[in-house]
């Protein structure tokens, strides 16, 4: 039996244990609250080969969750700082050496790394990881394409790139255009006219091969134009005013027709010739 | 044959009726019903993600069973002397192995084809309950099953080398540490020369690869049995690489078996 005395004793020790856990409970929440830990991002300096080792089967599963923990904090209303985006790219490295089929990845580094990290270059490389193993998948292949044109300048790897991108089945036409019309932008414009008759020799269903060979057409138009050009200038030693004078002057009998438009454009700076106004 | 066919009932009936099996399963169940919870958090590829988590439930709940009552039951008949009272009546060491073994088998079988189901049910909830699943790239359910095989072989191979393990070892705990030291390389020692191989992490030398390759006849590949990826993003199952696997498994399994025996029937037990 137990005493009065020991009674409250048990009870004087439990209010006094209750109330310490209750308060420390309370100013921890509180502590926590100001902390606001979704600030800053951080992840283990670990080689991927090395996290890849370590997981085993569970890998994809580690992959998600690192791929996770990128998002968590992009999504977040965090002013996300320079090294903050270095973490976050190591992060991607990591999930994509774990997972390196996962498309999520791969989009997620071309929404982040290149627009809102200026990471463009490491962007490429782990693009070129998702584009490797997503054999069947086109965009990985476009999107690196689209970032040498729009954020390195390089058309000649653009076209490269959208070349490669472009013979994988499944691949919408518009990307042998693009690639066709990056080559044209790198002075390639034989290359281009050879690829798009390619891929219109390939292609099955009719709308994709009437798209190709408008484009084959304005391809083969600016050929002919710039080659007159060149000769024109070699004949005058000056470039053309306009693409008229290449008629006037007898280098072609007539302008080719632009499956576009009226005319063709002609830059007289450059003595380029485009079928568009899109540069 | 009939002593074997005893033996296997009686570790399977015992193995069934632990809590620690009950209490895998309802870890198991709970990590399936987050399944959809987790799905949820990823906006592309969901069904991979789905994929992902389920056959790692699955994976990690027979692995528990391996360690926690697999190991647990051959340990305890051994340290606890009951298998004294086994090979003293007329069953040979050999027939209480292959029981074991069977039994043992017979609990994985029931319990991955039980957690089976259940990952097949928790896709089914998470394609009525995920907003815009996308199911896996080439899904089929012929390639779950051949998943969840492979699955249920590589567990036979781990506790093959388990069950050796806690024969040759005085300690539970022991037995749990090898097990688990050859469960991990297993998985990795593949990967590993694979990245010493390329060149592009270390410089690894001529003479450490050539140890790795040599080590790597004696740990069992477990890598070749994770078909998780194929099945989430429908990569080409290849039968013969598959037809090689199963026949490696088995023949891993077997001769492992082979070994425990050649030890047990030198051990001084009773």
């Amino acid at each position: 039996m137990l005493k009065v005395g020991n009674i409250a004793v048990y009870l004087l020790l439990s209010g006094f244990l209750m109330a310490a856990y209750v308060t420390s409970a309370v100013n921890i929440d509180r502590f926590r609250d100001e902390m606001s830990p979704g600030e800053t991002v951080s992840t283990l300096i670990i080689a991927p080969e090395a996290l890849e080792i370590a997981s085993g089967e569970f890998r994809q599963v580690l992959a998600d969750y690192l791929l996770l923990k990128a998002c968590a904090f992009l999504g977040g209303r965090n002013k996300i700082k320079g090294p903050d985006m270095k973490v976050v790219a190591a992060l991607f490295e990591q999930s994509l050496h774990l997972d390196p089929y996962f498309f999520q990845t791969c989009y997620y580094v071309q929404a982040f790394l290149t627009w809102r990290g200026a990471m463009v270059e490491k962007a490429i490389d782990l693009l070129k990881i998702s584009r490797k193993h997503r054999y069947w998948d086109w965009q990985p292949g476009y999107y690196i394409g689209f970032d040498y044109f729009y954020f390195l300048k390089d058309n000649n790897k653009a076209a490269k790139q959208l070349m490669e991108t472009a013979e994988i089945p499944g691949a919408p036409p518009i990307i042998s255009s693009l690639a066709a019309r990056m080559a044209h932008k790198s002075g390639q414009t034989e290359l281009a006219i050879a690829f798009l008759q390619t891929m219109y020799d390939r292609a099955k269903d009719e709308s994709t091969r009437t798209f190709l060979q408008d484009r084959i057409k304005a391809h083969t138009g600016i050929l002919v134009l710039e080659k007159a050009v060149r000769l024109f200038r070699l004949k005058y030693g000056y470039i053309p005013g306009s693409l008229d004078d290449l008629v006037s002057k007898g280098i072609i009998p007539e302008l080719p027709e632009n499956p576009y438009g009226d005319r063709y454009i002609y830059e007289p700076e450059t003595g380029r010739v485009f079928f568009d106004r899109i540069r | 044959m009939h002593n074997i066919w005893l033996l296997t009932k009686v570790t399977f009936k015992q193995g069934i009726r632990s809590r620690i099996l009950a209490g895998i399963a309802f870890l198991s169940a709970l990590l399936f019903a987050s399944n959809i919870a987790i799905t949820n958090l990823f906006a592309i590829e969901t069904g991979k993600v789905m994929v992902d988590i389920g056959f790692s439930v699955l994976s990690l709940a027979g692995l528990s069973i391996i360690f926690f009552l697999g190991i647990g039951l051959v340990s305890h008949d051994i340290h606890n002397r009951t298998v004294c009272m086994v090979i003293s009546r007329p069953f040979t060491r050999w027939q209480y192995i292959l029981g074991k073994y069977g039994g043992l088998t017979l609990i994985l079988l029931t319990a991955t084809v039980i957690l089976g189901a259940l990952a097949i049910l928790s896709f089914f909830v998470c394609s009525l309950l995920v907003p815009g699943l996308e199911l896996p790239r080439d899904f089929s359910w012929p390639a779950i099953l051949v998943t969840i095989s492979f699955n249920f072989l590589s567990l036979l191979v781990v506790m093959s080398f388990a069950f050796f393990f806690t024969i040759i070892s005085s300690s539970i705990y022991l037995a749990m540490l090898f097990t688990f030291c050859t469960y991990f390389i297993g998985h990795c020692l593949e990967t590993i020369v694979k990245i010493l191989q390329g060149g592009h992490f270390v410089d690894a030398s001529p003479s450490l690869v050539f140890f790795l390759k040599t080590i790597s006849w004696i740990f069992p590949n477990l890598s070749a049995f994770d078909l998780k990826a194929s099945m989430a993003y429908g990569l080409p199952l290849d039968p013969v690489y598959l037809g090689w696997t199963a026949v490696y498994g088995c023949s891993y399994s077997v001769l492992m078996m082979i070994f425990t025996f050649i030890v047990f029937r030198r051990r001084d037990i009773c």
